[in-house]
């Protein structure tokens, strides 16, 4: 029961938990100071680089904001935020079945990739990160995203999340027979991993329980490798399934026998 | 039978399964409602009882006992659920209608197991029968819980926030309740997300309905300091 309620209040706080972790994305700043050394945050292989100012330099954006608070720095708009990029990655929600690719910023964003001109990308984090540039009354004066992003943001949120309803249902009018279920959704976003997930892994566990039976369980728990274990446990049905046939075979000749 | 501790296994083999006896049991009489007004102090052999699950676990193995299944597990009911999966309340049955369903399956399939190695033919026809029942009890239980009532609960879940849902819940199993409250749980954290998250910190007295915390007013065991104090003034303006 204990366990029950842990998990209750870490899903009552997982929205939150990742706009926190949202806050580790890199970010563009113009400092209004100059530090020549390298500041280290936290560990020693993740540091800021030394300062100048005017010149834009990355940094987190937790950093970022602190920065902005002091008075010394100005945050630059994020790119992805514009109307123009917004409307393309509406357009692509709107006409395909998948979701938008999403990619990673925690790491640096200033080396080039090979993809063509017509990928459509949204950060992992982008709803975490719109929620806190785009809000109705301005409290931290620059870096603010033009009013219509926001509604933008509101209507790529809305449609992903259904994407990601339909792909669930039609999930379940298919795979549930098998006990091995592995779902692949690639360019789910942080916000809909955290609305969706309790649920669905919950489910998938529940269906594991009543596919298997106690004897696949057993064998399970014996063989310590998952992939060995989930092999085993479907030949070991196979084979409970087998014998019965047998059975049934061979009372069948002996009936017709005498 | 899994987690020894687990709550709700324990409530789910609470399952009444009716059962006939092999043969006579001394001084068992009081498990058959029909032989109290009779002086018997010994079970019959073939006499009708209902156990729940967990004594017939032994029983079941050692061939003492052959298992029925319940009404609500046969082959009507089950008829029944499958036409119309969302509409029936499950609840009503047993409250741990899943849960309790494959425990019986289990417990079928492994009795018939050790029993079919050493039994007559005759027997072991009537063992298959039971077996292979339990097998499509196992497949409709997982069809039903994976199909249109899972869909149903998990639209429910994301777009009822804030709504009272006793309506659909009342006739959820426990399994389904679990999924359910997984799901709005999250629902709610996001909206309030959406709503709160701005404010730089998260609003504390809302979360917290059992008064755990302290009030505010409540003096430390240890004064601060004055430093401390005044450090603590800067902060919260």
């Amino acid at each position: 029961m204990s366990s029950r309620l842990g998990k209750q209040n870490a899903i009552e706080l997982s929205s939150f938990r990742s706009a926190f972790l949202a806050d580790d994305s890199l970010v563009t700043i113009i400092p209004d100071f100059d530090y020549s050394h390298d500041i280290p945050l936290m560990s020693a292989s993740t540091k800021v680089g030394p300062f100048r100012a005017g010149i834009p330099t990355e940094v987190p954006l937790w950093f970022a904001l602190m920065l902005q608070q002091r008075s010394l720095c100005s945050l630059k708009v994020l790119d992805w935020l514009a109307t123009e990029n917004l409307t393309r990655v509406k357009q692509h929600e709107t006409t395909q079945t998948t979701l938008t690719p999403t990619t990673s910023t925690t790491t640096s964003t200033t080396t080039t990739t090979n993809d063509s001109d017509d990928t459509t990308t949204l950060p992992f984090y982008y709803a975490e990160l719109g929620q806190r540039f785009v809000s109705a009354k301005s409290h931290s004066q620059a870096a603010q995203a033009p009013k219509a992003s926001r509604l933008l943001l509101q209507d790529i949120a809305q449609v992903r999340l259904d994407k990601l309803r339909q792909q669930f249902q039609q999930l379940t009018r298919q795979q549930m027979a098998n006990p091995s279920i592995c779902v692949a959704v690639p360019g789910i976003a942080s916000a809909e991993l955290a609305t969706l997930k309790p649920l669905i892994t919950q489910a998938l566990n529940d269906q594991r329980f009543l596919a298997t039976s106690a004897a696949a369980d057993a064998a399970v728990k014996k063989k310590q490798p998952v992939e060995d274990s989930i092999v085993e446990s479907q030949s070991q049905e196979e084979s409970v399934s087998g014998n019965n046939n047998n059975n049934t075979l061979r009372s069948r000749i002996r009936r017709l026998r005498g | 039978m899994p987690n020894y501790y687990d709550v709700d296994a324990i409530l789910a083999e609470e399952e009444l399964v009716p059962c006939s006896t092999n043969f006579d049991f001394s001084y068992l009489a009081h498990l058959d409602p029909d032989l109290h007004g009779t002086g018997k102090h010994y079970l019959p052999e073939g006499s009708r009882v209902k156990l729940p699950l967990w004594a017939l676990d032994k029983w079941a193995s050692l061939d003492f006992v052959n298992i029925g299944i319940p009404r609500h597990y046969q082959r009507k009911a089950r008829e029944r659920l499958e036409a119309a999966p969302s509409e029936v309340n499950l609840r009503k049955r047993n409250e741990r209608y899943f849960m309790a369903g494959r425990f019986l399956v289990d417990l079928i399939e492994t009795s018939v197991q050790k029993v079919s190695k050493s039994a007559a033919s005759s027997r072991r026809d009537r063992l298959e029968q039971v077996a292979l029942e339990a097998k499509k009890l196992r497949n409709t239980l997982l069809k039903t819980y994976t199909g249109e009532r899972l869909r149903q609960t998990l639209d429910w879940s994301l777009s009822s926030v804030g709504d009272d849902v006793t309506s659909y819940t009342n006739q959820l199993t426990e399994m389904e309740r679990r999924l359910f409250q997984s799901g709005a749980v999250a629902a709610t954290a996001n909206l309030r997300w959406r709503v709160h998250g701005k404010s730089r910190w998260l609003i504390r007295s809302q979360t917290d309905n059992n008064n755990t915390r302290p009030p505010k007013n409540a003096r430390p065991v240890t004064p601060e300091t004055e430093q401390q104090e005044n450090d603590n003034k800067r902060q919260k303006r």
